[in-house]
């Protein structure tokens, strides 16, 4: 099979598989020297590991509004930083080309397994707030809109799927044709969009997650 | 809400648009033809999920350009012209409002 | 002018809209040229290694980063609290002391004041007492001295008379040569002296 590097007994592992673990290792480390004996006059690495988390707090907060961006922070953020990473992953030199290297949202089953975790984050969180009173918004605004809403719930995660998968792997293969065509100039130019659209994908995943989340969890004042 | 989160918002709303929409008609036609080949019914299934599908589309470009379709009566609002062109109007305004600062020509 | 500028915006945000979207068309066709040789296939253990990669990135976040740094946030966020309530507090306390302060001063100011009002009535009134006293004495003297005088004077014309009585009477006998009792010579002379005299002094 293609894009396997090697087998753990049946199970085979992937070159996105191994470049996951690299950038989990990178982000576990950041945040673990960040986050080791933390004062509370922050220097250095820590300043970094809580300016991150504190900026997406913030910026989340203006969405949910600070007591659920609070509780939804965690997901959010991990999705924020580890597609940021998996993005800017591509613009290393020898991505695609190295074994065992290869941007993981550039595979379509690894941002559909993102947004299968926000599809289950979304019901889990909606049932969680509002108990068996969620599933009324299958029937909202009336009951003939039952179809339309069960298809919505398909097409969303299959709409952030194809989203992310079809920009990263597109600037990927424009990025592999162009090394190949020019290896200069060109290029270059290319990786400067492309620094652009991978922190633009990043966030427009994570907004998309944080308002399906926020809207599934959103406290209606009148029932 | 500060700006800037107003700012990323629509910029997730432009690019999610596009792409729900897609997502939303593929759905559609890979669920009827599944449904077809499983019961035999071509093409009558699929035809349904299509437009079941380009509905939904509808709805979700809707509802991101405006709101959530909470009750009936924003149905019937969303299909009536004259509200809409109110909406686009005010929606607009609201445009003009947080762009205000940032253009020269004010 | 406004016309012009919202016109200039909507076309902005439309241009740009437009702008991102068919870039994104752009960088997605050639995955819509490759994905129109068929649908491909998803892989199982692809997703699977995936969700697991992310939950146990979740969770190592959790532990290294959200917790602790959530908790800081909270921590500092606790502490400014505490501290601006703490300020607030002193504020207060140095706002009541300068009260007390001020009181006080205000108080002393009063005190002063009267205790120079009083010193300055008994200092009033002794300075009454003494020159009612001075005058007292003074016009006690006065009378004293004019008494003296007085008497002073009484004597010697006493003694005038007395003796212009004799030095009549020497003068008479030598005159009249005889003599007569010099209790008589006496009382005709003062009589007469007494009345010389009244109308001379």
């Amino acid at each position: 099979m293609q894009g396997v590097l090697f087998h753990i007994g049946p199970v085979p592992v992937y070159n996105i598989t191994v470049t996951s673990w690299v950038i989990m290792a990178i982000l576990a480390l950041l945040f673990y020297f960040g986050t080791r004996n933390m004062k509370r006059i922050p220097s250095g690495i820590q300043n970094v590991a809580e300016a991150i988390v504190e900026g997406l707090l913030n910026f989340f907060s203006g969405v949910l509004g600070e007591k659920r961006a609070r509780l939804y922070t965690p997901l959010l953020a991990t999705f924020f930083l580890f597609i940021l990473l998996c993005n800017y992953s591509g613009l290393v030199p020898g991505a695609g080309m190295v074994h065992g290297f290869q941007p993981p949202t550039s595979d379509w089953n690894v941002t559909g397994a993102l947004a299968i975790v926000v599809f289950f984050a979304t019901h889990y969180y909606g049932i969680k707030v509002h108990g068996i009173g969620y599933f009324k918004h299958f029937v909202t605004p009336f009951a003939a809109f039952l179809p339309l809403n069960l298809l919505e719930e398909v097409a969303r995660p299959l709409s952030l799927t194809l989203r992310l998968f079809g920009n990263i792997f597109a600037e990927e293969t424009i990025l592999f044709f162009l090394l190949g065509m020019a290896p200069f100039l060109v290029p270059v130019a290319m990786m400067g969009l492309s620094v652009l659209l991978g922190a633009i994908q990043a966030l427009v995943f994570t907004i998309l997650a944080t308002s399906y989340i926020g809207a599934a969890t959103e406290e209606h004042e009148s029932h | 809400m500060a700006k800037d989160s107003w700012n990323t918002k629509a910029l997730g709303k432009a690019l999610a648009m596009a792409t729900n929409m897609a997502a939303a008609l593929a759905v559609g036609y890979f669920l009827g033809a599944f449904l077809d080949k499983r019961f035999g019914t071509a093409p009558w299934l699929t035809l349904t999920f299509f437009l079941l599908g380009t509905a939904t589309g509808l709805k979700m470009m809707y509802e991101t350009a405006f709101g959530k379709l909470e009750k009936p009566e924003d149905v019937r609002k969303a299909v009536n012209l004259k509200d809409n062109l109110a909406k686009m109007k005010e929606l607009r305004e609201q445009l003009k409002k947080n762009q205000g600062p940032t253009d020269p020509e004010s | 002018m406004i016309k012009r500028g919202w016109l200039a915006r909507v076309r902005q945000t439309v241009g740009g809209v437009v702008a991102l979207s068919s870039l994104q068309l752009i960088l997605a066709s050639p995955v819509l040229a490759s994905e129109a040789h068929g649908v491909p296939a998803i892989e199982a253990y692809k997703v699977m290694w995936a969700i697991i990669n992310f939950l146990f990135l979740l969770a190592i976040l959790y532990k290294f980063a959200y917790n602790p740094i959530l908790k800081m946030l909270d921590d500092r966020k606790n502490t400014i609290e505490s501290s601006l309530r703490h300020a607030e507090e002193i504020r207060v306390d140095i706002e009541r002391m300068k009260q007390e302060a001020q009181q006080n001063l205000m108080d002393s100011r009063k005190e002063a004041q009267e205790i120079v009002a009083r010193a300055q009535q008994i200092g009033e009134e002794t300075k009454a007492e003494l020159i009612a006293k001075a005058k007292e004495e003074a016009a006690n003297e006065r009378a004293r001295a004019v008494a003296e005088i007085e008497s002073a004077k009484e004597k010697a014309v006493n003694e005038l008379r007395d003796q212009a009585a004799t030095l009549a009477i020497l003068a008479a006998e030598k005159v009249l040569g005889k003599a007569i009792t010099i209790e008589d010579h006496q009382k005709m002379v003062k009589d007469f002296v007494n009345e010389v005299g009244d109308r001379l002094c």
